[in-house]
């Protein structure tokens, strides 16, 4: 019963969200408003529908109500509650119902929260979100239904795929798809603006909580799956440049590219067309990103729903949006009027600068993923893009990006001046350059020997985290410099916070990258394994039961020079639903490098004893990696709060 | 309802697991290679995929094939192969997808050089953009020109810089 009170909620959100684009979009007609203003109403009556209608998804998945399609597909009766709600979205069905909830659910909000919106803006907005939502909730309704009951009911279901069954996996769906839909908004403010033709500071202080908030869930979302595909894989790697990690990383990159443009709008009123065309791309690539990872177009180990046909309506979906849009956006963004002035040195061109090189990385991205399709659709030729050439062609540019990022920080808006800005952070400069080139001589792992990427690489980190000290220094120092680093503005905080984890992010990727060490042996009980001065110990082997996986566990001891540094344990998980065997990984944190090890196959040698295929790996570093990305979260939430909180924009 | 795991599970565990002994065998008696070589595996390594675990070099991985591969590739180089003949072997021999990356030529230059030449293109519109930009407002601040003043000023001043140039 609940189940069809849910079809017919998310039947009803359907057809509400097309009447909320028809009515909103009447505000096309200024005279018209008092009639679109009825878009107001419609887009709180859609998200309550919507709600109920993952409410009753939600239902189905925490009773295993095995008469449901997706139920049967992806639950299991002795699965933990919280994956059993988890695995609501754990699939390509239910989850494509939380994106349309979480669109419906931004529309409402700007009905609620957008009492100082201009009532044309608002309703141009509610009618263009509206259309979007219309298109998702169709997709979803006709395509992939998650309430579709099955006949005759099931006994029990398949579960939810165990390598899913993890606590920071449960939640990265969510927190990406906020991040990926957040940006639906702010390309409804775009294309509002465009329709009407004009736009000013006071839309990019409107939009730029929007994108702050977007990014920063976008961020912990690409974080957390970064950490999960690191603990959980057990391959020790946390990027494989794998075609979903890029489709997450395109508007990642976008959406960065937009933060800064967004700002110059905010604070000069300049670069309003660029501001907007980047807005209307980062949607774009955010629905692109979905389309990716749903269409199975690309192999990849994410692909857990390959359907071709959805793909190809998804695909429809984006290229009816995008031609719209960027079709409105040739149409009238000529409109836009440029702006105050600014001198080429200045914070303004610096951020021009920064766009240049984002949307280069982004091309990369872009052009590296998308490749091999291209190669296999139009040259029947089969050809893979790996790790190797996004190193090679992606790391220079961020690396030419870091190296102007900290004079940038110091060049006045309007008018700077370069020699100033070279004066503040040369002695920087020469700091990380001397740290890096020492620290990578001196730490030539294995047989390579000096490696000038990490040489520079840790340098551009150091480097960057360096200028932004300085620079903070020379925002606060005096007397009573404590009491000014406590109260300086929330904005110039999150600049620092998030450009100190950009350089702590580059310094452990590629100290990770350079110095990573790996030894493998098969291992029993009582067996050891040395790699560079530490030695791991295999101590004891017992079995462990859980409601749904049993698991072989084996402890082990990581000594160095005689003494024991740390205990870990490694398990392999049998998921008795499903016949997967999972591993989980063992670590030891260093307290920024980690020793990493994994539990693998068994395997039987010539003295019948059977012994475990142990991978052993001491991963320098790589908690920077996390922590730098960490810090990106902190610095969004601060300056989401600070640009929130701010009642009216300063001019 | 559940079964749980005994010892038919392990003995087919076992089963399957004794299936890639020849690799694992050659992983242990692993080839000692001198500092050079062993430098030009493990780069070779990296530019390998693994073909049956998704998204992994042959360096990451501890799959049976790429255990097999690595010392395939350690023992050519051994022989004294070079890394674009031993390449080509294992293209041959399992497409040309077991390489992470396109070679460096033919058709796939578009792949390598499209980024690059797209990043100086929009360079040089970036330079001109600002200093255009910067005529303009200076038109615009100072003298107090309209757009069709405007215009009309560009192009005398793109005229005298033309006749200057010839």
């Amino acid at each position: 019963m609940i189940t069809e009170i849910g079809h017919y909620a998310l039947i009803l959100g359907l057809l509400l969200s097309a009447l909320q684009a028809i009515f909103g979009l009447i505000a096309i007609n200024p005279k018209k408003l008092t009639t679109s203003a009825y878009a107001e109403g419609l887009s709180l009556a859609a998200a309550m529908s919507v709600f109920i209608a993952f409410g009753a998804l939600l239902w189905a998945f925490a009773r295993s109500d095995f008469s449901v399609l997706n139920v049967v597909m992806n639950s299991h009766s002795d699965k933990p509650l919280f994956y059993k709600l988890s695995g609501a979205w754990g699939n390509h069905e239910g989850s494509m119902l939380l994106w349309c909830l979480i669109m419906v659910s931004f529309g409402a909000f700007v009905t609620v929260r957008g009492q100082d919106l201009p009532d044309r803006l608002k309703h141009l907005v509610l009618g263009v979100q509206g259309f979007l939502s219309f298109l998702f909730l169709a997709f979803t309704f006709f395509t992939s239904n998650p309430l579709t009951r099955v006949l005759p009911p099931a006994f029990q279901g398949n579960s939810l795929n165990p390598a899913l069954q993890d606590p920071a996996l449960a939640v990265h769906p969510p927190m990406l798809y906020i991040g990926y839909v957040g940006f639906s908004i702010v390309f409804s403010f775009a294309v509002a603006s465009l329709i009407e033709g004009r736009i000013d500071k006071k839309w990019a202080s409107l939009v730029r909580p929007w994108v702050l908030m977007s990014w920063l869930f976008l961020t912990l979302g690409i974080g957390l799956g970064a950490f999960w595909a690191y603990y959980q894989l057990g391959w020790g790697g946390w990027w494989a440049w794998d075609p979903v990690e890029n489709a997450s990383l395109m508007p990642w990159l976008s959406a960065t590219a937009l933060l800064h443009s967004v700002l110059v709008m905010q604070k000069r009123g300049s670069l309003k067309g660029w501001t907007l065309l980047l807005a209307l791309i980062t949607f774009v690539f955010s629905m692109l990103g979905a389309f990716l990872v749903r269409s199975g177009i690309l192999t990849s180990v994410h692909a857990f729903a390959t359907d071709p046909s959805r793909g190809i309506v998804l695909l429809a979906i984006i290229m009816v949006t995008a031609l719209l849009a960027f079709l409105l956006y040739g149409l009238r963004g000529h409109l836009m009027s440029e702006g105050e002035s600014f001198d080429p040195v200045s914070r303004e061109s610096a951020l021009v600068i920064n766009n240049l090189f984002i949307s280069a990385s982004l091309s990369v991205v872009a052009i590296g993923t998308l490749y091999p399709v291209f190669m296999e659709a139009f040259f029947k030729q089969a050809v893979a893009v790996g790790p190797p050439y996004f190193n090679l062609i992606f790391g220079p540019i961020l690396l030419l990006a870091m190296a102007f990022l900290p004079i940038s920080l110091f060049l006045a808006w309007k008018k700077g001046n370069l020699t100033y800005g070279i004066s503040q952070v040369i002695i920087a400069l020469g700091i990380a350059l001397v740290l890096g080139f020492g620290l990578a001589s001196f730490y030539a792992p294995g047989t390579l020997g000096f490696q000038p990427s990490l040489a520079l690489g840790l340098a551009m980190g150091a480097y960057v985290i360096l200028g932004s000290l300085k620079w903070l220094w020379e925002r606060i120092k005096g007397e009573d410099w404590l009491h000014r680093l406590i109260h300086i503005e929330p904005s110039a905080k999150a600049m620092v916070l998030a450009h100190i984890g950009l350089g702590l992010l580059v310094i452990g990727a590629v100290s990770d990258h350079h110095g990573r060490q790996i030894a493998t042996k098969p291992m029993m009980v009582g067996d050891s394994l040395t790699l560079g001065p530490a030695t791991l110990s295999f101590k004891a082997l017992d079995r462990i039961e859980a409601s749904n996986f049993d698991a072989q566990r084996a402890q082990f001891v990581i000594t160095k020079a005689g003494n024991q540094i740390c205990q870990t344990q490694a398990q392999r998980r049998f998921f008795q639903h499903s016949s997967e065997i999972i591993g989980k990984v063992g670590l030891c944190f260093m307290p920024f490098s980690d020793y990493y090890v994994i539990m693998g196959d068994p395997i039987i040698l010539s003295d019948e004893q059977p012994r475990f295929q142990v991978r052993f790996l001491y991963n320098p570093m790589i908690r920077l990696i996390f922590l730098g990305i960490f810090f990106m979260v902190s610095a969004g939430l601060i300056a989401g709060l600070g640009a929130r909180l701010r009642p009216k924009p300063t001019p | 309802m559940s079964f749980r795991i005994n010892r038919g599970f392990w003995l087919i565990v076992l089963g399957l697991a004794l299936l890639p002994l020849q690799g694992l065998a050659d992983e242990i008696k692993k080839q000692v290679l001198s500092p050079e070589l062993e430098k030009r595996a493990q780069y070779l390594e990296h530019d390998l995929r693994c073909v049956t675990c998704a998204g992994q070099s042959l360096a990451d991985s501890t799959a049976p094939l790429a255990i097999d591969l690595k010392s395939f590739v350690r023992r050519e180089l051994i022989k004294g192969q070079s890394e674009e003949a031993i390449k080509a072997d294992l293209v041959k021999k399992y497409g040309p997808t077991i390489l992470a990356r396109p070679p460096l030529s033919g058709i796939h230059l578009f792949l390598w050089f499209t980024p690059i030449i797209l990043l100086i293109l929009s360079s040089f519109f970036v330079v001109f953009w600002l200093k255009r930009r910067r005529i303009s407002h200076e038109l615009n601040d100072v003298i107090g020109l309209d757009m069709e003043e405007k215009q009309r000023f560009e192009r005398i001043r793109q005229q005298n810089r033309d006749e200057n140039a010839s």
